[in-house]
């Protein structure tokens, strides 16, 4: 039986790796925030439980020359939508690298990008399927 | 500290973390934080659990982030690292906490000394003097700093603030990766500080 503080613990881990770049939290969070959606659709979209998100959140970032073997990784272990999660991390990628480049014009973009990825969603999971291994494969 | 782990669960972690493992920071979470949170809290007993558990989280997500920062040729086990990792940012934390206690004391009295009615008596003439002159001594740096910002950075400086998180806000670089950050909050002091020497004031 899991001790209480011990979950405690784990959920206040998360919530620290939010803040952190380097985490699959940060990544979270920053879509949470641009989607406006609560964690419990970030689950649904992900195809898991807001239960899993803490331990999701303690992920280390896929990175970028290991993409599709992080993404699988991950999605294989926490049994979630391994597209889904390609999608919230090249778009929070995109994001990032907007606001790198020209931060004051980052919430017009992002706004644009959103509507591209919502239009596009099919063709840009095929696009990064073409870019590394299709992080479904098993 | 009452081990729920072995070391040898750990080694395998910790080289999985280093081969680019992406979902072992959870299971060492699991594996070690509630260890860690004993230990620690025995070293710094009646201490806020809150600046414990920031302590020991912190030194954990560092490493999980930069694993290669623990060299195990130095043969201190990866729980005792972690451990003394903590340690050091507890003992960091209570260190800031008490400076910046003594700040808000020395600020609060400054407040009551300019709060008593004064008598034109010699003492409070002095004490009134003493408080005219720090003031003056602060407001004399901040308007030696032209940037707003760098106003902002160096009134969190007189408050003992360290927290890097703290300045990246104010220079809007919280998206930013948190070595770049750094680097760049660092890169802003230094210059303040550079700026305050010229014109004579202590950095």
């Amino acid at each position: 039986m899991t001790h209480p503080r011990h979950e405690r613990l784990l959920d206040y881990a998360a919530q620290r790796a939010k803040a952190r770049p380097d985490y699959l939290g940060w990544v979270l969070a920053r879509y949470i925030e641009r989607e406006r959606i609560s964690e419990a659709e970030l689950a649904t979209r992900l195809g898991s439980t807001p239960h899993d998100l803490p331990r999701l959140a303690l992920c280390l970032r896929p990175r970028a020359e290991h993409f599709a073997d992080d993404i699988r990784q991950i999605s294989t272990k926490f049994h979630i939508d391994a597209t889904a999660l390609a999608g919230i991390v090249r778009l929070v990628e995109s994001l990032e690298t907007l606001a790198a480049t020209n931060p004051d014009t980052l919430t017009a973009e992002a706004g644009l990008l959103m509507a591209a990825r919502a239009r596009k969603q099919p063709r840009q999971v095929q696009d990064d399927e073409s870019r590394d291994h299709d992080p479904c494969e098993s | 500290m009452p081990l729920r782990f072995d070391s040898s669960q750990l080694f395998k972690l910790h080289h999985r973390l280093c081969d680019g493992d992406r979902t072992a920071p959870d299971e060492l979470a699991e594996l070690i934080l509630e260890s860690l949170v004993e230990a620690i809290a025995r070293q710094f007993p009646h201490t806020d659990e809150q600046i414990i558990w920031d302590g020991i989280v912190e030194a954990f997500l560092d490493y999980c982030a930069r694993p290669s920062q623990f060299d195990e040729r130095h043969r201190v086990p990866l729980d005792r690292f972690l451990q003394m990792a903590s340690w050091r940012n507890v003992a960091n934390a209570l260190r800031g906490e008490t400076r910046r206690r003594r700040h808000v004391e020395t600020m609060a009295r400054i407040d009551t000394t300019a709060a008593v009615e004064l008598d034109p008596t010699a003492g409070n003439v002095i004490q009134q003097e003493d408080t005219t002159l720090i003031q003056r001594q602060q407001l004399g740096l901040m308007n030696t700093l032209q940037d707003p910002k760098d106003r902002q950075i160096l009134a969190l400086r007189l408050q003992g603030e360290r927290r890097t998180e703290a300045f990246a806000e104010i220079l809007g670089i919280s998206h930013l990766p948190i070595e770049a950050q750094r680097r760049e909050v660092k890169r802003t002091k230094d210059r303040i500080d550079k700026i305050l020497r010229r014109h004579g004031g202590p950095p």
